[in-house]
């Protein structure tokens, strides 16, 4: 085995080496990364199954969005759904069944990564079919489609499987601590950084994130909204509270998320905006998926 | 550290990297290289090109859709919201949302109008009022003024004989 080393003679830069190299790889729990695939198999079973009798509307050449248009939405060359359908139909499948395997391959694929039976295989199923899903429904995914992708495609090389699973029970994953579980938790925590400090930054740019109006037409768009805020209009200082609420949480989380002194509170209050995003906008899937990959990186005991 | 481990860890850093560039809506490469292309194809299968811009900088208005529908002599009017559980109509109203875009506007409705021709296949025309919602402000809003539904664009889209419907 070969070892990296860099000359003793600069204390300083040895020091700082050797930080960061314990920072990416002294070994870690595999807890953390198996609370991420538990979270994010469940969410995503979930929201799969409640569209399970909309299937040709979605992702159907005549659906809502008509094949041509779905198609110039994506990339050439990115795998989609019509690929299954063109190649199961020489067997006689409809589209229509083509689709609905697919869609059960993917459910299965979720519920064995959610048990963590062959965990890798299992991620590669789920993240190839999600990716083909998608694909042919670009214009109907919202944000948390996007966050699934990504956290599909982290499991595909985090060892997601080292705890909590079928194949920890049954020894085809070791549950001891690794640089690899480390590294895995690490490029998680510091994406949610990026993620929360550029979405705080963007809102930043804009009016309406300081003067209220923001939350304002968030709650009263008929789409999003549950309950009658009307009511805040006369009470506009509750609704530039909550705009203010939203930048420090998103802007402060890259900060904050990483002493241990405030780690907790910040992680609580991230988990706190979105369940408030899920109650009063209804997004519950894109607010349990974040609610998932919050608790994963930052609140599950090593 | 192992030298497959500084690999690992190399190709998270350059994927780290590529998140950041995502997020700054970056592209490391110029549009037309070869580069390009693979970091663009990369970002799709990993998710690295994703922007994080959610309502922001500024909360977008809503789009809807209306289909004045005319057929066997008769003419109605109805409305685009699918039957479906919350995550369905989310998922729908996601698709009007495209409609802000020029320059998918007009493909985009005449998607919805031929989903509409699917559910009356007697239709010989529809017309596909592209709406948006304008919301007042919460002074406004004091002041009076509620939330009304402005026309943006009308489409009209007949139907043709001899192209195959859904089911045919």
């Amino acid at each position: 085995m070969s070892q990296i080393t860099i000359p003793s003679s600069r204390p300083l830069l040895s020091d700082l080496w050797q930080r960061l190299v314990a920072f990416v790889a002294a070994p870690a729990s595999p807890r953390p990364l198996a609370a991420l695939r538990i979270g994010l198999a469940a969410v995503l079973f979930l929201q799969a199954a409640s569209v399970l009798g909309s299937v040709d509307e979605l992702y159907g050449s005549r659906g809502i969005v008509q094949r041509p248009i779905a198609d110039a939405a994506v990339e050439p060359g990115v795998p989609r759904a019509s690929w299954v359908v063109e190649a199961l139909a020489p067997l006689g499948l409809t589209e229509s069944a083509s689709l609905r395997a697919l869609f059960s391959v993917y459910l299965a694929s979720l519920a064995g990564l959610l048990v963590g039976w062959h965990t890798r295989v299992m991620a590669a199923v789920a993240f190839l079919a999600h990716l083909m899903l998608k694909a042919d429904s670009q214009l109907t995914v919202y944000g948390a489609y996007e966050f699934a992708h990504i956290a599909l495609f982290y499991c595909l090389w985090f060892p997601v499987g080292g705890a909590w699973s079928l194949d920890r029970r049954a020894g085809r994953a070791s549950g001891e601590p690794s640089a690899d579980a480390r590294l895995g938790l690490r490029l998680l925590q510091l994406h949610l950084c990026v993620v929360y400090f550029a979405s705080g930054i963007e809102k930043a740019t804009g009016m309406q994130w300081w003067n209220g109006e923001a939350v304002w037409r968030a709650v009263m768009r008929p789409d999003f909204g549950y309950f009658d805020f009307t009511w805040l209009a006369a009470v506009p200082w509750v609704a530039m509270l909550a705009c203010w609420g939203t930048l420090v949480i998103e802007i402060g989380y890259a900060l904050f998320v990483w002493p241990r002194r405030t780690r907790r509170a910040m992680a609580l209050a991230t988990v706190g905006l979105h369940v408030g995003i899920g109650v009063f906008l209804g997004l519950w899937a894109f607010a349990a998926l974040m609610i998932a990959l919050s608790v994963a990186a930052w609140l599950v005991p090593e | 550290m192992t030298r497959f481990f500084g690999l690992k860890a190399t190709l998270a850093l350059a994927h780290l990297a590529l998140v950041v560039c995502g997020a700054a809506r970056f592209l490391p490469a110029p549009r037309e290289s070869r580069a390009a292309r693979l970091v663009l194809m990369y970002g799709e299968y990993s998710g690295s090109n994703n922007g994080y811009g959610f309502f922001a900088p500024s909360v977008a208005s809503p789009w809807d859709v209306r289909f004045s529908i005319y057929a066997d002599g008769e003419g109605w009017v109805e409305g685009a919201s699918p039957e479906g559980n919350n995550e369905v109509r989310l998922r729908f109203h996601t698709v009007l949302g495209s409609l802000s875009k020029d320059e998918l506007r007009e493909p985009v409705a005449a998607s919805l109008a031929a989903k509409k021709f699917t559910s009356y296949p007697r239709a010989e025309l529809i017309n596909t009022h592209v709406r948006v919602l304008d919301l007042p402000t919460m002074e406004e809003y004091r002041a009076g003024q509620r939330p009304e539904w402005v026309t943006v664009n009308v489409y009209s889209f007949a139907h043709d004989p001899s192209v195959a419907t859904a089911g045919e």
